[in-house]
């Protein structure tokens, strides 16, 4: 009688599994739900037999059922029957994992971590790359063949007119770049890289109108970077006699120090264009209201949430968010690039898409049970992991 | 010329009440501020929190009020306090914020609070990402020794500190990047830490966001949050006066929009 | 000359842009150290292009000063406060606060000459804000009407002697104005923000990817 009681105790379904998808420092100990509550306690063992971790909790706590484990339905199976507890491990290797339940002990299993060398639980993230790249190539090869509409862009359309008046008034183009240093943070050094090409084509139009041309820096990398595009762009348009190195020039790299220089720079040199294209922070401001003072045509675009409306305000023509990334391409005319704008188009309208269909469908589900909407399946696919 | 006299409007319209120091109504907290200060009365007494200083001294003004009355807060509720900071420029300013708020909550309650004990400064550490990312593993690989270069592991507020997830809740004093969306993105979504901030009026709209989805527990948003928070904590400082100024200040915005439309159409 | 200038660049472009984002997709530690090779790396870079930068300073002003170009006495002030603070640098070994805790010298020149030089310059946005609505907001068309009436309650509903007003009038039962603030901007405002967020964000990895396969080269300058 007692041996069948002894039997009832033990967990026969209690087994441990390597965390699906880590650098090996991590396993899973599973087990089936148990209807009665209890206080369990998972103890992990290396191979010596040390103990080097452990996890206790009552069997009403819902942080240990496996369907509030952190991954996706594709990776593990999140079944609200199951308690799922996650242990640290050193490195990769064998562990014997025990589980005790009121204090006795009722299974043993082995568990082996490994490192993983694909990480499944960002299938998501990798499908939509994939799906961009092949977009991306496509469009390049559509766009060899046959001319792409692209809409008109006011801002751009400006810059002629704008580069034209400060030749006619015998004054200078500035250009900035923004406060970021290439690099320095991944995100907003896109919007550098944006601005690299777009330096490129006002150079080459500031060269062919003989007009100067100055591009303050607060970060020496990114000097050295426009120095090379603003050197290729006079050869481009035929007047390599004309360009000065000095035309780029540092300034300070303090935010401050800088937006001070350039006040002094518009109050002295009054220039009759200012170009503001890349990441921008509180100066956006200050710079663009001194050169309004001094009667400046000013042209800004910024990926800067935060700055946007400063620009606005202070600009004749703002180029929004994502317009900066295109127009680079849309100044250029080339049509690999101009194909970038349109797959973002595209990009667009399917990240809309599948915005509306999962809101909806989330949103349906929710009116019938609000627990079933939090728990779908269907919103892994839309996660970060 | 109008410029000019815009300037000088705006220079009375914000010196006039702090140099008075009169007051133009009773401050309301707004919501993300009543969420600030209720994220601090919900830890428990005696835990631990993470304090990043985030800011330089342009932004200065607008931050200081906000983590002075934090401190003085978190102080006041027996919650023990470890900062540290990401922006280069931030270690003076934290130390000396640190420090006269800690010296002055001494002498007016008389309680005893002691470095290592009830607060620490670990200091700057550059890397920005990666040394968030570092915290969340381990605060001792990022930080083995504090501002000071007393030896982190060996000073007793760091006894049960580990990584990140030791906190149960993490405060940022952010003017920028990086700053609270750095912290949402590598940390405090991650581990699963409440956060709150305390920011500038320039990227206070934009962090709206992180209020609404909950991933930001409340917000102190520039001088004006700072006013409506100093009177939740019930002190009355920087913040308090500055509001005055502000609020004058942008009613003289308004004005001025519409005088531009009469005047210049 | 054209392999080094622009085939090598595009080539390490490739590799590395490669390289780190099937880091991304592998959470083998060699990755997670693959990373922090490249983030020291950067860092690296970045110091020794800032050392330039300050030698391209120094060599810029004192030529101006050399040659006594216009406004040559900036130049000189600057070369002297660089001096001073280097020196001050240097004889404070680095470090803001002396070991009893006072300020040193560089801890000096920074609490009372940097913080008070830079919050001065920040808070020129104030008068700049001022200037800028009375220069370029105008009302003229009914989108323009509405975007100032939302200003006006965001503003207004912020200010306190106006929300005392508001209750006389509406009520002490009614909503407060603090709320219609922050409906105001945690929904229309986040809507519009969000959406040009997403725009962004999707643009960030077209411009990636193009750079990486290196069908946008306009970062290397044209040929």
């Amino acid at each position: 009688m007692t041996a069948l009681f002894l039997l009832c105790l033990l967990q026969n379904d209690f087994h441990v599994i390597d965390y699906p998808d880590d650098d090996g420092t991590k396993v899973i100990a599973v087990w089936n739900v148990n209807e009665i509550p209890c206080q369990y306690e998972v103890r992990i063992f290396n191979g010596q037999g040390e103990s080097i971790g452990k996890v206790s909790f009552s069997s009403t706590n819902k942080e240990y059922l496996a369907s509030a484990v952190k991954l996706p339905f594709w990776v593990f199976d999140k079944n609200s029957n199951k308690y799922a507890v996650a242990l640290k491990v050193p490195n990769q290797g064998k562990y014997k994992v025990e589980l005790t339940k009121n204090n006795k002990l009722v299974a043993t299993a082995d568990g082996e971590a490994v490192e993983n060398f694909f990480d499944s639980k960002k299938l998501n993230n990798l499908i939509v790359v994939l799906g961009f790249l092949v977009l991306i190539i496509y469009f390049a090869w559509i766009a060899k063949r046959k001319e792409l509409f692209i809409r008109k862009l006011a801002g751009l359309d400006a810059l002629e007119e704008a580069i034209g008046r400060a030749t006619e008034m015998g004054k200078p183009v500035v250009y900035q770049l923004g406060m970021m240093e290439i690099g320095e943070d991944p995100l907003a050094s896109i919007s550098l890289v944006a601005s690299f090409g777009i330096l490129g084509e006002v150079a080459h139009k500031v060269a062919s109108y003989e007009t100067p041309l100055l591009v303050p820096h607060r970060s020496p990398l990114n000097m050295v970077i426009c120095q090379e595009i603003t050197k290729e762009a006079y050869t481009r348009a035929g007047k390599p006699h004309l360009y000065k190195e000095s035309s780029n020039f540092f300034v300070s790299p303090d935010q401050f120090a800088y937006v001070s220089k350039m006040e002094g720079i518009y109050m002295r040199e009054k220039p009759a264009t200012c170009i503001y294209m890349g990441y921008f922070f509180a100066e956006s401001l200050v710079l663009a209201e001194t050169a309004a003072s001094v009667g400046a045509i000013q042209i800004a675009g910024t990926d800067a949430l935060h700055q946007l409306p400063f620009f606005f305000a202070a600009c004749d023509y703002t180029l929004i968010g994502e317009e900066l990334y295109a127009a680079g391409a849309y100044l250029s005319r080339e049509y690999s690039l101009l194909s970038s704008i349109k797959i973002h188009d595209y990009f667009r309208i399917l990240v809309t898409a599948a915005i509306l269909v999962a809101t909806i469908s989330i949103s349906i589900i929710a009116v019938s049970d609000p627990q079933a909407a939090v728990n779908a399946k269907m919103l892994d696919v839309f996660k970060p992991f | 010329m109008t410029r000019r006299f815009i300037f000088l409007l705006v220079a009375i319209v914000m010196i006039l009440p702090m140099y008075f120091q009169f007051s133009i109504g009773k401050v309301h907290a707004s919501p993300s501020t009543k969420g600030y200060y209720n994220a601090i009365e919900k830890i428990p007494e005696g835990s631990t929190v993470l304090v990043s200083f985030d800011f330089d001294p342009g932004s200065k003004p607008e931050i200081e009020p906000t983590a002075r009355a934090t401190i003085w807060h978190l102080l006041r509720r027996n919650v023990k306090i470890v900062c540290m900071s990401l922006w280069e420029t931030a270690p003076v300013l934290a130390v000396e914020i640190l420090g006269s708020v800690t010296k002055q909550f001494e002498k007016q309650t008389g309680k005893k609070i002691e470095y290592g004990k009830d607060w620490c400064y670990l200091g700057f550490r550059p890397g920005k990402y990666s040394v968030i990312v570092g915290l969340g593993e381990s605060i001792y690989t990022q930080y083995r020794t504090d501002f000071y270069g007393k030896k982190t592991d060996e000073l007793p507020i760091m006894k049960d500190i580990k990584s990140l997830k030791d906190f149960p809740l993490l405060i940022d004093f952010g003017a920028g990047n990086p700053g609270p969306e750095t912290w949402i993105q590598m940390a405090t979504d991650k581990f699963k830490i409440d956060f709150i901030c305390a920011t500038t009026a320039v990227v206070e709209p934009t962090y709206q966001q992180y209020i609404s989805t909950g991933q930001l527990k409340g917000m102190v948003g520039a001088m004006r949050g700072a006013g409506e928070y100093e009177q939740l904590v019930g002190i009355n400082d920087k913040g308090t006066a500055g509001v005055n100024a502000i609020s004058l200040g942008q009613l003289l915005i308004v004005v001025l929009i519409i005088l531009g439309n009469i005047l210049k159409k | 000359m054209v392999f080094l200038k622009r085939n090598l660049p595009l080539l390490i472009c490739f590799v590395g842009g490669l390289f780190f984002a099937l880091t991304f997709y592998s959470p083998t530690k060699f990755s997670s150290y693959s990373r922090d090779m490249g983030s020291n790396a950067f860092n690296i870079i970045s110091a020794i292009g800032t050392f330039f930068g300050i030698l391209y300073v120094i060599v810029y002003n004192v030529d101006r000063v050399r040659k006594g170009d216009k406004g040559f006495g900036f130049s000189l002030i600057l070369i002297v406060a660089l001096f001073v603070t280097f020196v001050s640098a240097l004889f404070s070994h680095g470090e803001y606060l002396t070991l009893e805790g006072q300020l040193s010298g560089i801890g000096w020149i920074f609490m009372y000459m940097y913080v008070p030089l830079q919050a001065t310059m920040f808070s020129l946005l104030g008068f700049f804000i001022a200037s800028a609505a009375y220069r370029a907001f105008r009302i003229k068309n009914y989108l323009s009407l509405i975007l100032f009436l939302t200003a006006t309650i965001v503003i207004l509903g912020r200010i306190p002697f106006v929300n005392d007003l508001y209750k006389l009038v509406a009520g002490q039962h009614a909503i407060p104005l603090s709320e219609y603030v922050s409906w105001i901007l945690q929904n229309p405002s986040m809507i519009a923000q969000r959406a040009i967020q997403i725009g962004i964000t999707l643009g960030m990895v077209v411009v990636s990817i193009k750079t990486i396969l290196g069908i946008d080269k306009s970062w290397l300058g044209k040929e």
